[in-house]
């Protein structure tokens, strides 16, 4: 059993580690599978799975790039466990994807500090929709009930708030020039 | 199909994905279009990015408005990423490190913690704020329970002070000073609950009804001094002038008054002692804290003296010209060619210290102007500044005049964040422009308090970076890389190019104070900038 000083040094750094990256991994999970809920599952087993082998972690490499590594293997078995009950891409389209994926990742941070302003730019009904929305795991039907609105009604008024929303980003980080 | 009906369609399948409802066909013409078209792919990362900032932002948003008071036990917010936060409270259970940037987005941490910000909202401002931290002395505070600044508003929640003493003001009107080790729970503006230390507080009339509550008893108090100390085995209660009223469980309410003192693990007791102010004297900050601020002065000046010596310092305006000068002078060794900076309307006032001196920024007409001369491939600059409020559209620490390529435009926007703003030259009529916005930083909560910040121009990294107080808060690529020209510039204001049809000049004029600033002729390190700030 190893000495548990140098267990807790280890658990230690691997949480700061994987604290550092965790929102690329998410973030790269994310544009593999397409949604938050199975992003966040996958995520988890990955953490397990890079804590299983993380004494072979190599200190001088990037920990990213390791994880990474890890998570794209994690998200395909996801795939193969729950292929009859969802829709997948295939795997070219998930290898083309994590590859061009991990230097977009690049704009993470900026596309966020935008998408933090455009919030801002929305009226107060249009914003607390958004939250609702959120918030409830994306449940349309019982946000609508709550509401006392047809669900398509709100549906398609919500994805026209995150249409606008996206729109406002691309805006602010390629062209709206505030000189 | 045109290009717009394309681009709807593209969105409404990437929607129809990300929410479980796409069908086979949808599915398929998705995957088609991902497969074929680069610009499909990024657009599709850009639409994921954008849904992780918006369910971050519903999170961040859900938590302000419950207005959770700081946790005292120091783990994140519940609604948080539910499935990783179980594993880390697994692997975490036996390790000693607080889990605290998990309740708020990597990179936009601080908005959350410093409550809601509206500016430019239809919707009145609001703050959880219930008292400030007015000054203190070798404040050592828990890491894990926060550590507020001096001027810093406090919200409900704990406080662990691990040693040192640090006063407060409740907004009610009532000071209490704390001596560490302390911990004590802010409950609102006139009310707190005391768990450990000892504490003195002055209660004016007009906060009557100030109550500190124990682990032993609650003390009301009717307009007074009192002190409370509970580090020793029996608590004690010492009443210097008026009166407090003690409850304390199943026995009736005591009245104390001034030169009196009463244990407090003997509830009903009658016995009561004489009321010691001796013991109490740590309240008495006012030596200390001249002394302390005499000291971190006087560190300034060495450290700046040593700095000016670099070689990658190009300007450093230290505003110790001081009252009296309408001109402030460049320290730094190697930047002797730049002609002092002039002032024009501002203030002279206190900076950071006593004995520093700052200017201050408050019409539309004041700011200080200079010409920083050469070419920078990188570049740093950074400034100590205090502001006031945000009520302009944007507002300029530093900009260079006009719009061309390599101009330098650095600005705090009306909702609280900074942008470095970087020219890339005038085609045909309109100014090329690339902006870099970091989140949100200037929230009404730290309006008045001194802040550091930096940007960085890593042209070799191919980033710029922006700093609250030596902490990096956000990287952006650079698309284009420019060698910079700062030229003519002004701080605090902003002069268009000087043409007919500019005879309106915008107004950006900042609102605050600035008793520091400086210019290096290289791309910082986070460990560098760290240094700067301290």
């Amino acid at each position: 059993m190893p000495n548990s000083a140098e267990n807790s040094a280890a658990s230690e750094q691997f949480i700061t580690l994987l604290n550092a990256t965790h929102g690329r991994l998410l973030g790269f999970l994310r544009t593999l599978l397409g949604n938050n809920a199975d992003a966040e599952d996958v995520l988890q087993r990955t953490s397990l799975a890079i804590w299983r082998k993380f004494s072979e972690f190599d200190q001088g490499r990037d920990f990213f790039a390791w994880a990474s590594s890890f998570a794209f293997y994690e998200a395909k078995n996801f795939q193969r466990i729950t292929a009859r009950s969802r829709l997948h891409f295939d795997e070219v389209l998930m290898e083309r994807l994590a590859e061009e994926r991990v230097a977009d990742l690049d704009n993470q941070d900026a596309r966020f500090a935008a998408m933090d302003q455009c919030i801002e730019e929305l009226d107060v009904p249009g914003r607390e929709l958004v939250r609702e929305f959120y918030i409830n795991n994306t449940d349309v039907a019982s946000l609508a009930e709550k509401l006392g609105r047809a669900p398509q009604t709100l549906y398609n008024r919500l994805n026209t708030l995150r249409r606008l929303l996206g729109e406002c980003v691309k805006r602010r980080l390629g062209h709206d020039s505030l000189t | 199909m045109n290009k717009e009906s394309d681009s709807k369609e593209m969105h409404r399948l990437f929607l129809a994905k990300a929410d479980g409802t796409i069908t086979n066909e949808e599915h398929a013409r998705l995957s088609l279009m991902l497969h074929g078209s680069a610009s499909v792919r990024s657009s599709w990362f850009a639409f994921q990015d954008a849904e992780a900032a918006l369910l971050a932002w519903a999170q961040r948003e859900t938590l302000a408005s419950h207005a959770a008071p700081v946790s005292s036990s120091g783990a994140p917010p519940a609604l948080t990423r539910g499935g990783i936060l179980k594993f880390f409270g697994a692997l975490a259970a036996g390790i000693a490190i607080g889990l605290v940037a998990w309740g708020v987005w990597a990179g936009l941490p601080v908005r959350f913690l410093q409550g809601e910000s509206s500016a430019g909202a239809n919707v009145e401002s609001t703050t959880p704020s219930v008292a400030v931290l007015s000054r203190g002395l070798n404040m050592k505070w828990n890491q894990t329970t926060g550590v507020p600044a001096v001027n810093a508003p406090l919200s409900p929640g704990l406080l662990h002070l691990e040693s040192g003493v640090a006063e407060i003001e409740f907004f009610q009107g009532a000071r209490l000073c704390i001596e560490g080790p302390a911990e004590i729970e802010l409950v609102s503006a006139g009310e707190a609950f005391c768990r450990s230390g000892r504490f003195r507080a002055h209660v004016p009339p007009q906060a009557r009804g100030f109550r500190l509550r124990t682990p032993t008893g609650d003390i009301v108090d009717l307009g007074t001094d009192f002190g409370l100390d509970l580090n020793q085995s029996s608590p004690e209660v010492h009443v210097f002038k008026g009166e407090v009223e003690l409850h304390q469980p199943k026995v009736q309410m005591q009245t104390l008054i001034g030169g009196v003192a009463a244990a407090l693990n003997q509830p009903g007791a009658a016995r009561t002692l004489a009321a010691n102010a001796a013991n109490f004297a740590f309240s008495d900050l006012d030596a200390g804290v001249n002394a302390s601020q005499r000291l971190s002065f006087e560190k300034w000046q060495a450290t700046s003296a040593e700095g000016n010596q670099s070689a990658d310092l190009r300007l450093r305006l230290d505003f110790q010209d001081g009252p009296g000068t309408r001109s402030l002078r460049n320290t730094a060794l190697h930047g002797q060619d730049i002609a002092p900076a002039s002032i024009v309307g501002c203030s002279w006032t206190e900076g950071r210290w006593p004995s520093k001196h700052a200017l201050q920024f408050k019409s539309l007409s004041d700011r200080v102007r200079l010409r920083v001369p050469g070419e920078y491939r990188q570049f740093t600059a950074a400034c100590w500044v205090q502001l006031h409020g945000l009520n302009i559209r944007q507002g300029s620490i530093c900009m260079s005049e006009g719009v061309d390529q390599g101009y330098v435009h650095w600005q705090v926007l009306h909702d609280g964040s900074l942008c470095l703003g970087i020219g890339h030259g005038v085609k045909p009529n309109q100014p090329v422009w690339e902006d870099f916005i970091s989140p949100v930083v200037f929230t009404p909560e730290r309006f008045g308090q001194w802040v550091h910040l930096a940007i960085v121009y890593d042209s070799a990294a191919c980033e710029v970076r922006h700093y609250v107080d030596g902490k990096r808060i956000s990287r952006h690529t650079i698309k284009l890389p420019v060698v910079l020209t700062p030229g003519l510039l002004e701080l605090g204001n902003w002069n268009s190019p000087p043409k007919p049809e500019y005879r309106q000049q915008p107004v950006r004029n900042f609102i605050g104070c600035m008793d520091e600033f400086s210019i290096f002729t290289r791309a910082m390190t986070d460990v560098e900038v760290r240094a700067l700030a301290q």
